[in-house]
């Protein structure tokens, strides 16, 4: 039915997709690339025990009807990062596969927290330069696009399990996370689990970043349904 | 429209919940609509296994019962676009936003307006621990302009609501059983049965013998918790045991 397009600022400089779980089918281009998108980030780079098939990483939350948000070149389609949205009260990533990252006893659960998950981006001509402080483009945008589907849905925050070099963006974009529980060793890296706000604060922040990129900021009118 | 306060809809449902509330859930429903100045509240839960099937008798609804007569007698459980799409959602959506390019889906929603279903509405899908789906509707009379106001100062409350009653209805409609699992041939069965036909006709069109369909009958019966055959069939399409479009092609007259 719906798929929402952010279409970007005047200068264009990106287009996130909205695509539901049940619909992944209609864009097989942007499903093809971000599977093995995320193959080569978990389990290539960072070391993660995934499951990797056919060069694709997919797990049980694929077959949930989760939500995408995939990043292109707002000229060619091409893709260019993805990360993936999990209602907190149905299954998801920390309470079933990491829960052992929280407290005893502890979980989050709630109709206005939903976890993302998955995040990566690909380095490709044609990007908006890196931020002065090195934060990927790609990154900060699909966060942005987070605060957006916040909006849209009805959210206050979002959860995340997530590396140290995610936790420098999260940080760096002014996400201001809040770790809870206990890092801990999973594969080869290090990893937290978080909790930042979505709503204006976020997106002041995120107006911020932008700014200092000196890209305009996307216009909410802009919102088109295809 | 200012955002609407959302306590007493809470205290109601968290009542619920907790058992202090007997209430039907469509009369809780009926007064939380009041408090927040909807039209009507409709739940909706999918079968977790065919929910694509929109077997979904399950739920509650504060729409007229003439309405609701009328939904059934029509079959608009096959064509409704909130259920074909609420079913896999994760979104929320305007029922704005579906596509009704088929003349079938709009006359559906004609019909509905001119039944006080309301002018303009939006669904919540909601997902809870077991995997289950199930969606949540708002509807009004608000102008369009009205509701777009509406629904930007109160995306957060909807949520919360509509999670609150999901949990109001596991308590409130007994569905937390484990889902049944029936055999192929119950299975079969039981679809033939609940088209009208006999022991005899079963065992014909299946090529089994009666016998077989008495004791596959049986036990599809005993696996549902169910007095008698009757029963077993409304509980298995209202559960999605057997999904309703398994109905398509049996003659009611």
């Amino acid at each position: 039915m719906v798929n929402i397009l952010l279409s970007r600022s005047k200068g264009d400089a990106t287009m996130l997709k909205l695509i539901e779980g049940s619909r992944a089918s209609l864009f097989p281009t942007e499903m093809d690339a971000m599977f093995r998108n995320r193959a080569l980030t978990f389990s290539e780079r960072l070391g993660w025990e995934v499951t990797v098939r056919d060069g694709y990483e997919r797990d049980v939350f694929d077959d949930a009807n989760p939500l995408y948000l995939v990043s292109v070149d707002p000229r060619t389609h091409e893709y260019w990062g993805s990360l993936r949205l999990l209602p907190t009260t149905g299954p998801n990533m920390l309470r079933d596969v990491f829960p052992y990252l929280l407290d005893d006893g502890e979980y989050i659960e709630s109709a206005t927290i939903w976890e993302s998950s998955r995040i990566c981006a690909v380095a490709v001509d044609g990007q908006p330069q890196r931020s002065r402080n090195g934060v990927n483009f790609v990154l900060s945008e699909l966060i942005a696009g987070i605060g957006e589907v916040a909006i849209i849905t009805g959210l206050t925050q979002i959860v995340s399990v997530f590396d140290a070099r995610i936790y420098r963006v999260l940080k760096a974009v002014g996400c201001n996370p809040q770790l809870i529980g206990k890092p801990r060793r999973i594969g080869g890296t290090m990893s937290y689990a978080g909790l930042f706000d979505t709503g204006e604060g976020l997106l002041q922040a995120l107006q911020a970043f932008r700014e200092e990129l000196g890209i305009e900021a996307p216009e909410a009118k802009e919102l088109a349904l295809a | 429209m200012a955002s609407i306060t959302i306590e007493s809809a809470a205290i109601r449902l968290t009542d619920t919940i907790l058992g202090y509330n007997e209430q039907d859930l469509e009369e809780t429903l009926k007064a939380i609509a009041a408090d927040i100045g909807m039209a009507h509240i409709a739940y909706m839960r999918f079968a977790p296994d065919k929910s694509s099937d929109a077997s979904l008798l399950t739920g509650a609804r504060t729409y007229s019962v003439q309405w609701q007569t009328r939904y059934f007698l029509k079959q608009y459980i096959l064509i409704d676009p909130v259920l074909a799409h609420g079913s896999k959602a994760v979104l929320p959506f305007d029922w704005e936003e579906l596509p009704r390019d088929d003349p079938a889906i709009q006359a559906f929603f004609t019909d509905a307006v001119n039944h006080g279903v309301g002018c303009t509405g939006i669904s919540v899908p909601v997902r809870n621990r077991r995997g289950a789906y199930s969606v949540v509707s708002f509807t009004s009379n608000h102008s369009r302009p009205e509701w777009v106001v509406f629904k930007k100062n109160n995306m957060v409350k909807l949520q919360l609501i509509s999670v609150l009653i999901d949990s109001a209805a596991s308590v409130n409609l007994k569905l937390s059983s484990p889902p049944v699992k029936l055999s192929k041939r119950e299975e079969q069965c039981l679809i033939w049965a609940a088209r009208g036909k006999t022991y005899q006709d079963i065992s014909d069109i299946l090529n089994i013998s009666f016998g077989s369909v008495k004791s596959y009958l049986d036990t599809a019966r005993h696996k549902l918790n169910c007095a008698n055959l009757t029963h077993a069939v409304g509980v298995a399409i209202a559960t999605g045991v057997i999904p309703a479009k398994a109905l398509q092609g049996s003659s009611f007259k």
